[in-house]
């Protein structure tokens, strides 16, 4: 089965030039700014009813950003399927060799990451794409300090988990 | 109701766009932890070619007469930085970040789908925290609505040209990194 999910994926350039590409499109047919984590209000707007949530900016948003997440799921859907076959699975590579443990502990692992993940670029304002993309092409202050702090972040809670508990 | 061709457009890149990081390895949870073991540089890679082509392609568009606006967001620098550090922290143990987080659901990664209801459940904390957290972080190291070209009066073709330059090299000094530390592993 894991031989599906182990295509040569595409170089790269070609892959980060398509996202440039595809920020510009965006920009230029929609007049919107590449950005995912943001469209998680549009979602936790339909359901919770938090003041901060009913912002008008949310609801007007709504248009572009709900069918831009459903297009997500599906264009991640597609690749697989047309890129020899589309199985669901529970591999989480190095995780699983240095932890182990069932699917009950990479839900709740899963889970509290995500937590993190929520809160944090609602605080900073973005995500991989809204900063470190589109605000890092912007030239903006607030894409570089959040894009440096991530990938900061992200490198030594990875080395302390897999590197210094782990004992790779 | 939003009008088709919003909708249309939106769903089309969402597509387009979840295709891309799925074909490009990225929803892949090695991918990233990878990136921050330092062993699989794709995620820096690509995410470096995005942001060049999309810069350059906004100021020429611009500079063209294209009428684009750059929808310039605040720069709040605490919020940035604890809010970017405190991601950098569920990025690095999803193994996702939002864009290839919800991506990975349609990929097929099944504990990728407690990754996102985690992450919306972050955003609904941070909407009952959000009146402390205005009052109390987001005046800190506020500038408003800046860029680096329009806050320093030096034109952004020469961020784009040192950019460009640092990513050529530093993608040829990597290249020579990765092919020494795969020699000792090779056939």
């Amino acid at each position: 089965m894991l031989i599906l999910h182990d295509l040569t994926p595409y170089h790269w350039a070609l892959a980060g030039a398509g996202i440039g590409l595809l920020t510009l499109f965006l920009l230029f047919v929609l007049r919107k700014r590449l950005g995912i984590s943001t469209g998680f209000e549009n979602v936790c707007s339909l359901v919770v009813r938090a003041p901060y949530f009913r912002r008008p900016a949310i609801a007007a948003s709504h248009g572009w950003r709900l069918p831009l997440l459903l297009g997500l799921v599906l264009g991640g859907a597609l690749s697989a399927v047309l890129g020899g076959g589309w199985a669901p699975f529970w591999d989480l590579g190095l995780f699983d060799t240095v932890f182990g443990g069932g699917p009950a502990v990479k839900v709740a692992w899963m889970f509290v990451g995500g937590l993190f993940i929520g809160f944090g670029t609602r605080l900073a304002g973005g995500c991989t794409s809204g900063h470190g993309i589109f605000g890092m092409a912007n030239l903006e202050p607030s894409g570089i300090a959040a894009t440096l702090s991530f990938m900061a972040a992200g490198v030594i809670t990875t080395n302390v988990v897999y590197r210094l508990v782990g004992g790779i | 109701m939003a009008d088709p061709k919003t909708l249309f457009f939106g769903a089309l890149v969402g597509l387009v766009f979840g295709f891309l990081l799925q074909k490009g390895g990225l929803t892949r949870f090695r991918t990233i932890v990878g990136q921050f073991l330092f062993k699989d540089f794709t995620m820096l890679k690509t995410m470096i070619t995005a942001m060049i082509v999309g810069g350059i392609g906004i100021y020429a568009m611009r500079a063209g007469g294209a009428d684009v606006a750059l929808h310039i967001k605040s720069t709040a620098v605490l919020g940035n930085v604890v809010g970017g550090l405190l991601f950098g922290v569920g990025m690095a143990l999803l193994g996702y970040c939002p864009g290839t987080g919800v991506a990975a659901l349609g990929d097929g990664s099944r504990h990728a789908w407690a990754g996102v209801l985690g992450m919306l459940g972050g955003a609904a904390i941070y909407a009952e925290a959000y009146p402390w957290v205005k009052a109390n972080l987001l005046g800190i190291g506020a500038y408003g609505k800046v860029t680096l070209p329009g806050s320093t009066g030096v034109t952004e073709w020469l961020y784009f040209a040192v950019l460009l330059a640092a990513a050529v090299i530093g993608f040829r000094a990597l290249r020579s990194f990765e092919r020494r530390r795969q020699q000792p592993t090779a056939p």
